[in-house]
């Protein structure tokens, strides 16, 4: 039996059910993500180990879904932002702790201005083998 | 010697019915007390044990709709047998074991928006009665 892994076991999934948003989705940080995007990265901490035993590692991982649309006109991408935060929402699957959406801040993506937001989200992994 | 340091990752956990309780338990504390009488003698205090008492602490991820489900299984126990003792095993560490009967007790359900649903629970420990095994 394959060993499981926490991108094909959870960041890919995650990633999977976010497909359906109006945005370009990555499990992980690409070099250069089209606009609108959703990206599933690492929080800090990352892993948590909560259980007792170990004999099975059970880990609390903590990840940020970073959303980001076009920054071409304020109000315009505020709610463009807002739209797909939303969106997201959404489709998080069951099994996930949905934390603050921290306030949106405009960050250089390569050449451009992106309006980017994160929600913080939270769920446990088994590792098997 | 060495300093030895356990910790909750050292600490393996069963009851019978074979739920898989490692996998969701965050903390398990077995704890047994003597009740002990003080008598203010000419002599001074003098003691007596006159019973001997246990409760075990259980913190966990809720599992209800989980095959298998430690809430659903102690529910049910609860539920259809509230006197009937459940046998629980804790190794506290390699070469450190303990066995001792509970009373089931129904856990909670549901919880807060922005967490993991979470039971915790103080079992009684039948009579206080606690098996050791030291290695």
């Amino acid at each position: 039996m394959t060993a499981s892994t926490i991108l094909s076991s959870v960041r890919q999934p995650l990633a999977t059910a976010l497909t359906g948003v109006l945005g370009n989705v990555y499990a992980y940080v690409p070099e250069a993500p089209m606009v609108p995007f959703v990206v599933t990265v690492p929080d800090a901490p990352y892993l948590d180990l909560e259980t007792i035993n170990k004999s099975t590692l059970h880990l609390k991982i903590n990840l940020i879904i970073t959303v980001a649309v076009a920054y071409n006109s304020n109000p315009a991408s505020l709610d463009n932002l807002e739209q797909l935060i939303i969106s997201v929402l959404k489709v998080i699957p069951a099994g996930y702790t949905i934390g603050a959406v921290e306030r949106p801040t405009v960050t250089q993506v390569g050449p451009s201005n992106v309006l980017a937001a994160d929600i913080r989200v939270s769920t446990y992994y088994t590792q098997t083998n | 010697m060495a300093t030895v340091v356990i910790t909750g990752r050292d600490i393996s956990l069963s009851f019978t019915g074979g739920t898989d309780i490692e996998a969701q338990a965050t903390s398990a504390v077995l704890t047994k007390t003597n009740l002990r009488e003080t008598y203010q003698t000419l002599d001074g205090e003098a003691y007596k044990t006159t019973n001997i008492e246990g409760t075990f602490e259980l913190s966990m991820l809720a599992d209800w709709g989980k095959a298998n489900s430690v809430c659903e299984a102690l529910w049910i126990a609860a539920e259809s047998a509230p006197d009937t003792d459940i046998s629980v095993t804790l190794t506290a560490a390699t070469g450190a074991q303990f066995v001792f009967p509970i009373m089931p007790e129904f856990p909670t359900a549901g919880g807060a928006g922005t967490d993991a649903q979470t039971v915790d629970f103080t079992f009684k420990v039948s009579k206080g009665v606690v098996s050791d095994t030291f290695s």
